[in-house]
């Protein structure tokens, strides 16, 4: 595990072998059943960059983002945070250390309080982590609205008066006010329509620019984890499958889940769409309740061999920097997924539509 | 025989609510062509849901359709009394939603619902519906159809149920299948197997397809022609791979710019400025004009036509006047 390491300075945030099971009633013989959302995961975040978490519904995405900011207790494992374990400290420490990090969700309504103005919202952090108090803390509020690209107009709103892209710029607001280094993007802009995605992906970017954020940016969308990422890790029924560098994982894919959710892309470009090889995955993936023995992927791959439904594969470096769960990932010939890149090289995308 | 199947004409569709009248759809017009996959992309609230629900006409108070025809297989619908537009709706024009777990009935089994078109318009005998149904469920490609006949919707997955609302929608061989966003709820690799079931599907019975989605993507890989919508406007029509290829409406040309594609990553997204105006009181001329950055002193006075610019493509902008 030796370069999986990097170096003490580089490293904000190290998860070791972190477990989330959510005990869901018991068997038939009184044993307790667990539903592993998180199994066994581990990996480091550098400073300053974004780590991408693609992966289906109930793949334990989300779960794992909560459980880094142990807004979920894990069960086991260590999360290391400038190298404090966060799971051996207690609650007031916890709360001292959660200046430091933050999280943005999904939906920004229901994130929001809804008897709150925005003034409130955005002073309470401040009042919490005694950053400022009274006329101080109305001008970082303004400061803050201003860098998120709302102004002090929006101060005495409610959240349901804004748009959806105006509410996530406030949940924005909110997680980078108290100044953290690291923020978990929790599906930051699956709830909004496509111009307004582009606004607020184009200021995470900036923010993370001008603040040095780290980011966790945790989507099902792969062109927009792809867009916005360093690396990319991918989940499969709560296990990171294959981690590398987000051009790298596109170009050359070493895990056959990762593939068939390449090739599952439905690219905006009708000239690709005969020459696509498209891999389609056998049935659905299965319940996190009852898992499949050795590979979780073994049920719908078409690589799977003996080995497979035996025993586990463990995240290995297979290559520099690219690290790959599966028994046959130096055997099998996968297709590169090239699709994306010819479109992306395609002078009409990249030079933009104009007159 | 026509190769128009549906013609949509001057289609509006107004809400009226206590803060005023919403014109949901506004004045659209389009064909569909027999057999072919016609896409309606916008962004929400553009009125793409509405302009399907307007053409099954289940659009309920304070909707109303207020003007326009509907002319389907040679009748106008909007012309039908209640009785001769339920023989239509699932005999010759079927809908599927976004969500297949609302749309389908928690407390009955996944036959009895599959079955029921067939039950109402058919009217053939239970056994022979059993049979038709697994039948349908197998070409759905739901796995042991002798099984999940008499599954409870809550017990399917989601794939699954959205197969199933498939296999409800196609069994009576309508002649138009009607989409509305089947896959957003679904994850990707399930996305992708439904999209290639439903062009099966559409060759196998020969319907036309009006899919209903947000995602460009879905569009690019599915579709025949395609409609952008804004604010009630039909602004742009043409073939996807035309529209793909030279955008002319700067707003399609603007969504298009905003997809996170670009060969460097992290690198600026092109935006559309402004935010979407209120459906109650749209701009004056073109809606898009406060956010156009073509917009001329003619489009704020002006809706602009929607003009045939060649090779089955319509344009509504100023541009191309």
């Amino acid at each position: 595990m030796s370069s999986l390491q990097l170096e003490d300075s580089e490293r904000l945030l190290i998860i070791k072998n972190l477990k989330k099971y959510f005990p869901i009633g018991f068997s038939l013989f009184g044993k307790v059943r667990y539903i592993r959302a998180v199994d066994d995961v581990s990996f480091e975040i550098k400073k300053g960059e974004t780590l991408g978490l693609v992966g289906e519904s109930g793949c334990g995405k989300t779960t794992l983002g909560r459980c880094i900011l142990r807004l979920i207790e894990p069960t086991s494992g260590r999360i290391i945070f400038k190298g404090i374990d966060l799971l051996k400290v207690n609650r007031r420490q916890l709360r001292t250390l959660r200046k430091y990090m933050n999280i943005v969700f999904q939906d920004p309504f229901s994130s929001l309080n809804p008897r709150m103005t925005i003034r409130e919202i955005l002073m309470r952090p401040l009042r919490i982590h005694k950053i400022a108090k009274g006329n101080k803390a109305l001008e970082i509020v303004i400061e803050t609205l201003e860098k998120v690209g709302l102004s002090s107009e929006h101060l005495n709103r409610y959240p349901h008066e804004l748009s959806g892209g105006q509410q996530q710029r406030v949940a924005i607001a909110r997680a980078i006010i108290a100044n953290p280094e690291f923020i978990v993007l929790d599906e930051p802009t699956s709830s909004l329509d496509v111009s307004v995605q582009a606004q607020i992906l184009n200021l995470l970017n900036e923010l993370q620019r001008d603040l040095d954020l780290t980011y966790l940016f945790i989507s099902h969308n792969l062109l927009v984890v792809r867009h916005m990422s360093d690396r990319i890790a991918v989940m499969y029924l709560g296990r990171i499958v294959e981690l590398a560098d987000a051009d790298e994982i596109f170009m050359k894919p070493m895990h056959p889940y990762t593939a068939s959710l390449l090739s599952s892309i439905p690219i905006p470009n009708p000239d690709i769409r005969s020459k696509k090889a498209r891999i389609l995955l056998k049935g659905e993936p299965p319940s996190p309740l009852n898992p499949p023995s050795g590979c979780p992927f073994h049920t719908r791959c078409i690589f799977s061999s003996v080995e497979c439904t035996k025993e586990k594969p463990s995240l290995v470096e297979m290559k520099k920097g690219h690290w790959v769960a599966c028994h046959r990932a130096d055997e099998i010939k996968l297709s590169s997924f090239e699709e994306l890149f010819v479109v992306l090289n395609n002078s009409k995308f990249t030079l933009e539509y104009e007159k | 025989m026509v190769r128009e199947l549906l013609k949509v004409e001057n289609l509006k569709t107004y809400f009226f609510t206590e803060e005023g009248v919403v014109k949901a759809v506004d004045g659209v017009t389009f064909d569909i062509k027999r057999g072919e996959i016609f896409c309606l992309v916008g962004e929400t609230g553009c009125g793409k849901s509405v302009t399907a629900l307007s053409i099954m006409r289940l659009v309920r108070p304070p909707g109303k359709i207020v003007d326009g025809k509907i002319i389907f297989e040679g009748k106008d619908l909007l012309k039908l009394n209640e009785e001769e537009m339920r023989e239509i709706r699932g005999k010759r024009i079927a809908m599927i939603f976004q969500n297949p777990l609302t749309s389908l009935n928690p407390v009955f089994t996944i036959g009895f619902q599959v079955g029921e078109p067939l039950e109402v318009h058919e009217k053939l005998s239970s056994n022979k519906i059993r049979k038709i149904v697994i039948n349908l469920l197998r070409r759905v490609r739901i796995p042991d159809p002798e099984i999940r006949v008499n599954a409870y919707p809550h017990q399917l997955s989601g794939g699954m149920r959205q197969r199933s609302m498939i296999a409800m929608m196609i069994s009576c061989k309508p002649s138009l299948l009607i989409a509305d966003e089947p896959t957003t709820a679904l994850d990707v690799t399930i996305q992708a197997q439904i999209l290639k079931l439903i062009i099966e599907l559409k060759d196998e019975l020969g319907s036309a397809i009006l899919l209903i989605t947000h995602d460009f993507g879905v569009v690019a890989e599915v579709g025949d022609r395609v409609g952008v919508m804004y604010l009630g406007n039909l602004v742009e029509l043409g073939n996807v791979e035309d529209l793909f290829r030279e955008p002319m409406h700067p707003y399609t040309r603007g969504l298009l710019n905003a997809l996170p594609l670009k060969l460097k990553r992290k690198s600026m997204l092109e935006t559309i400025p402004g935010s979407l105006s209120s459906p109650i009181n749209p701009p004056p001329g073109c809606k898009f004009h406060p956010r156009c950055k073509y917009a001329m002193p003619v489009c704020s006075k002006l809706p602009p036509p929607q003009v045939y610019v060649g090779n089955d493509r319509w344009v509504a902008c100023h541009l191309y006047n």
